[in-house]
C-alpha cells in the first residue's frame, strides 16, 4: 500500500479519517500483523485490499498489480470474518464448495480442493453440519477452510480468534501459525491484541489514528520502539515511561530495571513500593517512581520490597529509550 | 378464591367460549349445508337447520350453467403469477433498499413508503380512465402488471434484509460470486421465512379480489370465482344453492394455502416487532 489514504463521511467538514497517508509493504509468505487500538484504522485497511472499500487516495498493489479498480473477486484474497460469515443455510461442505462454483471448477476438482482443505483445518468429519450446529473453534475452522479452498495470493483475517474464549484461542493461535508455515501463503492479520501480534507476526504495523505508528519485527518493536505509543502499546506490562525531569521520559522495560538499596551506589532515583502478583514464573512489583506509576518485573524467589517502603531503582544505559515529553517520539 | 368459586368461574368460560365458537362456526355449517340442499329447501321458511335430502344438484348446475372452471383457472392464473412475479420484484427492489449504496436512497423510500398514506379507492376512477385510455381493460395485463410490485413488500422484505449481516454478503463478493448469485443463492434463501409470508398474503388477497376485477373486466369469460359468484344474484333472486356451493370450492385453495404455510404466516407477521 502506498500513500493510502480513506475518509468515512458525506460532508467535508464533518467526517472520520480512518486511514491517513499509509503505506505498508507486506512481503510474499510473510505473516504481517496490523495492531492498534479500536478505532485506529486496522481493518479498513484490510477492507482495502479486500477491495469492500475503496480508496479516496494512493495505490493498492497486489503481486506487482495495482488493483485500485479491480473487483473484490478478481484480487484472488481471501478473508476470515470476525464474526465468520458462515453461510448458515448452507452445510460447511457447501460453504467451503461456495467460491469454486461461483468460478465455475469443475465439480470433480471441487470435491477434492474442498476435501483437501477441509483435511487441514480438522473439519472433515463435520462436511454435513449447518453451522449453527458448530462450536465457536470449529465455525472458525470451517472459515479458515473456506478462505484457503481455492488456494488464493494473500489470506486476510479480520480478527479471527476474538470472539473464542482464552484457551481456544491460544490453541487456534498456535494452529494459525503453524498452517502459515505449511502453505507459505502471504497473511495479513488484523488484532487489537498485542500478545496475537507478537506470537504471530513475522512483522507487525502498529496503528493509531489512521496512521503506521511503526513497522518491523516483534522484536524491533519491543526493543526499540519509535515513540510512546509503541512503547505503551508492545510489551505486557508495557515499557515504563518515567518523566526525568528535563522535558524527556525515560522508557525502560518491566525486566530492564533491578530493586537495590535507595541509598546504593548503583540507585538511579528513588521509587515506593505498591502490591506484588505472584505469577508463579514471574513477580511483579508495582511501585511509584517520580509520581509515575511502575511495574517492574522480579524473578519468582526474589525478596520484593515490603508495601509502603522506599527502595532504589538501578539500571543500565543501553537499556533505556528516550523520548521527548511533548511530541512522544523518539530521541535517538 | 374457593373452589367452588373457581370451579363457577371455569364453567362460565366454557360455556360463553363454547357459545362464541358456535357462532363463528355456524355460517360454515349454513354454507355446507345450503351448498348440498336442493334450490327448494335453501329458501323455505322457517329455515331447516339440518338436511333433509342431500344433493351434488348445486354442483352439477354450477358447471353446466356457469363458467366455474374457467373462473376457477381466471383466479388461480392470476393470483399464481401476481404472487410469483411479485414476489421476485419486491424482493429484489426490498434487497436493493436493504444493502445497495446508492445516491437518494432513503428519500426514494420514504416516498415510496408516503404512497401507503394514499387508500387505494381514492386512485381506482384515475386508473379506471387510465386503463381505459390505454385500451388494457378486460386484458390479463391490467390484472396482473399492476400488482407486480408493492409499497407493502418491498417494505416488508427490506426490514427483514437489513438483519442480515453484511459480512455474510462480502463473503460470497470476496469469494467470487456475481450481485445475481449473491441474491439468487443467499438472499433469497436466507429470506424464506418472509417470502413465504408475503406470498401468502399476496395469494390470498388475490385470490379474493372483487373490486378490481369488477371494474376492469366486462366480458364473461373474464371473470374470476369471486365476480362469477356474485353475478349468481339478481335483482330479485338469488341463487343460494349454486352460490354457496360455488363458496365451498373457493374456499378450498385458501384453506390449502392456509395450512402449508400457517408457520412462515406466524413468523411474517412478527418480523420486525422486535426491532421496531
Amino acid at each position: 500500500m502506498r500513500g493510502v489514504s480513506k475518509r468515512y463521511g458525506e460532508t467535508r467538514s464533518a467526517f472520520v479519517q480512518a486511514v491517513d497517508d499509509v503505506s505498508i509493504d507486506v512481503s510474499q509468505g510473510q505473516l504481517a500483523v496490523l495492531v492498534g487500538p479500536s478505532g485506529c484504522g486496522k481493518t479498513t485497511l484490510l477492507r482495502l485490499i479486500a477491495g469492500l472499500e475503496k480508496p479516496d487516495a494512493g495505490d493498492i498493489v497486489i503481486d506487482g498489480r495495482r488493483v485500485n479498480d479491480v473487483e473484490s473477486k478478481d484480487r484472488d484474497v481471501a478473508m476470515v470474518f470476525q464474526d465468520y460469515a458462515l453461510y448458515p443455510h448452507m452445510s460447511v461442505y457447501d460453504n467451503m464448495a461456495f467460491g469454486l462454483r461461483a468460478r465455475r471448477v469443475a465439480r470433480s476438482e471441487i470435491d477434492s480442493m474442498v476435501r483437501t482443505a477441509a483435511e487441514t483445518v480438522g473439519v472433515n468429519a463435520l462436511l454435513e453440519r449447518r453451522p449453527r450446529e458448530l462450536s465457536g473453534g470449529q465455525r472458525q475452522r470451517v472459515a479458515l477452510g473456506r478462505a484457503m479452498v481455492r488456494s488464493p495470493k494473500a489470506f486476510l483475517l479480520d480478527e479471527p480468534l476474538s470472539n473464542l474464549d482464552a484457551q481456544l484461542r491460544a490453541r487456534l493461535r498456535i494452529e494459525l501459525a503453524e498452517l502459515h508455515r505449511r502453505l507459505g501463503t502471504t497473511m495479513v492479520y488484523v488484532t487489537h491484541d498485542q500478545t496475537e501480534a507478537m506470537t504471530l507476526g513475522d512483522s507487525i504495523v502498529v496503528l493509531s489514528d489512521g496512521k503506521v505508528q511503526q513497522a518491523g519485527s516483534p522484536g524491533a518493536l519491543y526493543d526499540d520502539p519509535d515513540n510512546v505509543f509503541v512503547a505503551g502499546f508492545i510489551g505486557s506490562p508495557p515499557m515504563n515511561l518515567i518523566p526525568d525531569g528535563n522535558g524527556r521520559l525515560l522508557g525502560l522495560r518491566p525486566e530492564a530495571m533491578g530493586v537495590v538499596d535507595a541509598r546504593s551506589a548503583e540507585a538511579r532515583f528513588e521509587a515506593i513500593a505498591g502490591v506484588t502478583e505472584h505469577l508463579g514464573f514471574e513477580r511483579l512489583v508495582h511501585a511509584s517512581a517520580r509520581a509515575t506509576p511502575i511495574i517492574m518485573r522480579m524473578p519468582p524467589h526474589a525478596q520484593p520490597p515490603q508495601p509502603g517502603s522506599t527502595f532504589g531503582i538501578a539500571f543500565a544505559d543501553p537499556a533505556v529509550a528516550r523520548f521527548d515529553e511533548g511530541t512522544g517520539k523518539r530521541i535517538r | 378464591m374457593s373452589s367452588t368459586e373457581r370451579r363457577a368461574r371455569h364453567a362460565g368460560a366454557t360455556v360463553a367460549l363454547v357459545a362464541w365458537a358456535a357462532l363463528s362456526v355456524f355460517p360454515l355449517y349454513w354454507m355446507l349445508l345450503t351448498a348440498f340442499s336442493p334450490q327448494a329447501d335453501t329458501v323455505a321458511f322457517p329455515p331447516h337447520f339440518f338436511p333433509r335430502r342431500l344433493t351434488l344438484d348445486n354442483f352439477a348446475w354450477l358447471f353446466s350453467h356457469a363458467a366455474i372452471g374457467r373462473w376457477f383457472v381466471n383466479s388461480l392464473a392470476v393470483a399464481a403469477s401476481v404472487t410469483a412475479g411479485s414476489l421476485l420484484i419486491n424482493a429484489m427492489a426490498g434487497y436493493a433498499f436493504a444493502k445497495m449504496r446508492f445516491p437518494h436512497r432513503e428519500l426514494v423510500f420514504w416516498m415510496l413508503l408516503s404512497l401507503l398514506m394514499v387508500p387505494e379507492i381514492v386512485m381506482l376512477i384515475p386508473l379506471y380512465v387510465v386503463v381505459n385510455d390505454l385500451w388494457l381493460s378486460d386484458t390479463f395485463f391490467v390484472l396482473i402488471v399492476p400488482f407486480l410490485a408493492s409499497v407493502w413488500g418491498i417494505f416488508l422484505i427490506k426490514q427483514f434484509l437489513q438483519t442480515l449481516p453484511d459480512a455474510l454478503l462480502e463473503a460470497a463478493r470476496i469469494d467470487g460470486a456475481s450481485e445475481w448469485l449473491i441474491f439468487r443463492k443467499i438472499v433469497l434463501p436466507l429470506a424464506k421465512p418472509v417470502l413465504g409470508a408475503l406470498g401468502t398474503f399476496t395469494f390470498v388477497g388475490q385470490w379474493n379480489s372483487l373490486l378490481w376485477w369488477l371494474l376492469f373486466t366486462s366480458s364473461a369469460e373474464m371473470r374470476n370465482v369471486q365476480v362469477g359468484l356474485a353475478s349468481l344474484r339478481f335483482q330479485y333472486a338469488t341463487l343460494y344453492g349454486p352460490l354457496m356451493a360455488g363458496a365451498l370450492l373457493a374456499a378450498i385453495p385458501m384453506i390449502v394455502v392456509f395450512f402449508a404455510f400457517q408457520r412462515s404466516l406466524v413468523r411474517g407477521l412478527t418480523i420486525g416487532a422486535l426491532k421496531g
